[in-house]
């Protein structure tokens, strides 16, 4: 294949990749990887504001009581695993707030039901009252 | 934004080198590209550094988010690559124990996200060879289905990591691209 033809190829290949778009809800326009890292945020005046936030927010009388619940390694590691993408968004969480939204985020249906009968097969309470 | 994943339960198979040939290819083509480096060998984040010029930092804003991640399956930074991926590339060679790792990654991504479009890519390929002429029975021993698209073994992608697309010569930027249309096509 001569060198004309695969450039060819090459500026065809990149043509595909600019036709195929990824559907970005709320994305930027194009801009080059450069040009992006380029718009840096400022550091302090926004560490201020977020601190203001936290104050402004704080819910007043809303302490909420400690709950004694049972997890096992593997319902700790999703937790971690939550926490880590949380992480990855630029939140700061708490096992906590992690289980907080999760219960938020969790619809009754099939999957649920799925999810509880797995949890449930490892509740060695529940194992020694079925067995009684 | 599309968020592909790239894993393998061992090291070496080429999860960096790949994150930033596709870096490269996609900015080619006028996208914006972030990669998430969560193997703490810092790998595509050096390069990142050598390629751009500039720290890497995360674009939030990205068309395609690229997740690499450490060479273990019990790591939870690849626990939880999987699970926001639309796309989870296992990353393979031709040899028969990175397959058979490559078939126990593609369990791990089936059992972490159902959703995500799981394939396996076959890197450092020598066509010449005995495991390259069987690349297509090897893809047959894992449980997804697997990129026509392969990766040949060539010097200038280890030249790439440290200085971008401008190290390619046309017929592996003709390979990489097509591995990026290949991707783009899944969603």
């Amino acid at each position: 294949m001569s060198s004309k033809s695969k450039s060819n190829n090459v500026n065809s290949l990149l043509a595909a990749i600019q036709r195929k778009a990824p559907s970005s809800p709320g994305a930027a326009e194009d801009v080059p990887q450069s040009v992006a890292l380029a718009e840096a945020p400022p550091k302090e005046p926004r560490r201020k504001a977020a601190r203001s936030a936290v104050t402004i927010s704080k819910p007043v009388g809303r302490v909420g009581k400690p709950v004694q619940f049972w997890l096992h390694d593997e319902d700790r590691q999703l937790v971690r695993e939550l926490a880590a993408w949380l992480a990855g968004q630029g939140q700061r969480t708490t096992d906590s707030t992690v289980i907080r939204a999760a219960l938020r985020m969790a619809k009754t249906g099939g999957e649920f039901l799925d999810a509880y009968r797995q949890a449930s097969q490892l509740d060695g309470r529940l194992k020694q009252h079925k067995a009684g | 934004m599309m968020n592909i994943t790239l894993l393998a339960k061992k090291g070496g198979v080429g999860k960096s080198t790949l994150s930033i040939l596709l870096f490269e290819a996609f900015r080619q083509a006028g996208k914006t590209v972030s990669i998430h480096d969560w193997d703490s060998q810092g790998t595509s984040t050096k390069a990142l550094e050598l390629i751009t010029g500039q720290r890497s930092q995360i674009n939030r804003n990205a068309d395609i988010v690229i997740w690499d991640t450490p060479p273990s399956l019990e790591h939870t930074a690849t626990a939880t690559a999987v699970r926001g991926a639309d796309i989870a590339l296992v990353v393979t060679s031709p040899a028969p124990a990175d397959v058979w790792e490559a078939e126990e990654a593609v369990k791990f991504v089936q059992s972490r996200n159902k959703k995500a479009a799981a394939r396996v890519v076959f890197n450092k390929v020598r066509r010449t060879t005995v495991l390259g002429r069987l690349v297509d029975e090897s893809a047959k021993q894992v449980s997804c289905p697997s990129l026509t698209v392969t990766l040949s073994a060539r010097e200038c992608y280890q030249h790439a990591i440290a200085q971008g697309w401008k190290a390619l010569d046309s017929t592996a930027r003709e390979e990489v691209l097509q591995l990026a249309v290949a991707l783009l096509s899944l969603k």
